[in-house]
């Protein structure tokens, strides 16, 4: 015992050591860490990046990095990742236990002034809709529209009725993310334009309707082999949304199997509300920046078996943020939860939406 | 006890930037005949040589694996590779490019752009293998790869291209 807290005291000593000629700014960053966050940065790069210099800290390597190469985006991802942190630290019984979900969501209600306090209920999030169609199955009906309008519901809401196939393991931290969307509004476009390509061309042909209050989704045929891609929070207006092409949006009509279950549009909303890959993109060393989601190494396809194991542990094959097809996937996990109703809290990248 | 200690404190002396291996990184990098003759001295005699390069959507898989004896084309994750034989020209020309790059350094490559995190490529990856020592990048965009490794990418489409 005793050594365990001399162990600590020579910690918090090193600690100091490690910050004292950093100024105040980084003091008050290293309350939250952000040593694991990357952009465009990858863990082992960083490894070799703060050894450089032995006397900085990880997160100040990692903050410089940040700053020097591509300032603008980089430095607003950093911000909203660390606004992120602030508000799930600071949420009551968060632990990283990784065990019991079940609560309540909506968090505490009138916190204090300075601390960011999370969005409480249900969030709204009203939905455009762009079809851009160069033949008529790529015309797809407002069935098809409203089918994948109900599968987000369902699947954001936990009412998906294949909720109940989630393991045991799982099913104590599979959450009701309390976000909502509401269908406000389609746009049919008549394009002889076939593919579009992952280079945003289609939104540069059809801008974004209020992008800072409405979710905007473009519906045409991508190619590629791409079925749908996002961007994350904080990127630009004008390129904000997702894309999904025809034959993977919704579960009737013009759709293709195996992934006709209006999931990819339910993964790409994710990535659209702050969401990595459940993997994190890279090694067991590379989280999603969620606690209740156990590390792997890489993305899991079709229908994989229970358990399937990687970096040690039971991978969550049936989150909607791995890669696995429609009807194998079937859960966001509290974690999830609480990293996406971030980013509707005062000052976060998407708190129009929800005031 | 003692262990505990111990275990936190390497912690820390990790996330402190303790370990110095950027001095071999460097040295490596900028040694450019020491660089060669690395890469080189695990190629010779008759080394088993394999290189692998993938890159995978959601909804697509692409897999190309070339040996000294054959070059192998996997379009579909539930169907077949086409195979056909490497040429010599083929495999000298492979060994020229591979020789250029520092294997060593392959895990350590930075991807030039990452959109694969949110779903906007496909996600690649290039993978050397020596007498069963794998050498892996990191996760790179397809159609995008690390200048370092680009000729090699190129090359190994291009005969990807020949394959059927």
């Amino acid at each position: 015992m005793k050594k365990i807290i001399l162990g600590m005291a020579a910690m918090s000593f090193l600690f100091v050591g490690c910050n004292n000629d950093q100024d105040e700014t980084f003091d008050e960053q290293s309350k939250i860490d952000m040593s694991d966050f990357y952009v465009y940065t990858d863990a082992d790069i960083d490894e070799a990046g703060r050894a450089v210099d032995a006397k900085s800290c990880y997160s100040m390597v990692n903050l410089n990095r940040l700053l020097k190469e591509n300032k603008g985006l980089d430095k607003k991802m950093y911000d909203i990742e660390y606004h992120t942190r602030s508000l799930i630290a600071a949420k009551p019984g968060n632990g990283n236990g990784g065990g019991n979900g079940g609560g309540n969501g909506g968090g505490p209600g009138g916190g204090g002034g300075e601390d960011p306090t999370p969005v409480s209920g249900v969030i709204n999030i009203p939905v455009y809709v762009h079809v851009i169609y160069s033949n008529s199955n790529q015309n797809i009906s407002s069935g098809q529209i409203n089918s994948q309008m109900d599968v987000l519901n369902d699947d954001f809401r936990r009412t998906n009725s294949d909720a109940n196939q989630t393991p045991s393991a799982f099913s104590g931290v599979a959450a009701d993310t309390e976000i909502n969307f509401t269908l406000a509004g389609t746009f049919p476009h008549a394009d002889s334009r076939t593919s579009w390509g992952t280079n945003d061309a289609m939104k540069a042909a059809y801008p974004p309707v209020t992008p800072e209050t409405h979710l905007n989704i473009w519906v045409c045929n991508i190619g590629g082999g791409i079925l749908g891609y996002a961007q994350f929070p904080g990127g630009p207006l004008a390129t904000d949304g997702i894309v999904v092409s025809p034959q993977y949006f919704g579960t009737t009509g013009y759709v293709a199997s195996p992934f006709d279950g209006g999931r990819t549009a339910t993964h790409e909303v994710g990535h659209y509300l702050n969401l990595r890959h459940i993997w994190g993109d890279g090694r067991c060393n590379r989280d999603d920046f969620v606690s209740d989601t156990p590390k792997s190494d890489r993305p899991n396809y079709g229908c994989p078996g229970y358990p399937t194991t990687h970096c040690r542990s039971t991978d969550m094959t049936m989150n909607y943020m791995d890669y696995t097809d429609d009807a194998c996937m079937n859960m966001y996990s509290e974690g999830q939860k609480d990293r996406m109703r971030a980013i509707f809290a005062a000052g976060g990248p998407r708190d129009a939406m929800a005031n | 006890m003692k262990t505990i200690l111990i275990l936190l404190i390497s912690s820390f002396i990790n996330s402190c930037g303790g370990i110095n291996e950027a001095n071999t990184i460097k040295s490596t990098a900028s040694n450019d005949d020491f660089r060669l003759s690395t890469t080189a001295s695990k190629m010779d005699q008759n080394n088993i040589v394999t290189i692998e390069y993938s890159a995978i959507t959601r909804g697509s898989f692409k897999e190309i694996k070339a040996t000294k004896e054959n070059i192998s084309f996997q379009k579909n994750r539930s169907k077949q590779a086409s195979v056909k034989d490497c040429s010599e020209k083929e495999w000298s020309e492979l060994m020229v490019l591979l020789k250029a790059i520092d294997l060593d350094l392959l895990s350590k490559l930075e991807a030039p752009s990452k959109k694969h995190q949110f779903d906007g490529a496909a996600i690649a990856s290039l993978i050397v293998t020596v007498n069963e020592k794998s050498y892996q990048t990191p996760s790179f965009d397809d159609g995008n790869p690390p200048k370092e490794i680009e000729s090699l990418v190129k090359y190994i489409l291009t005969i990807a291209e020949t394959v059927e």
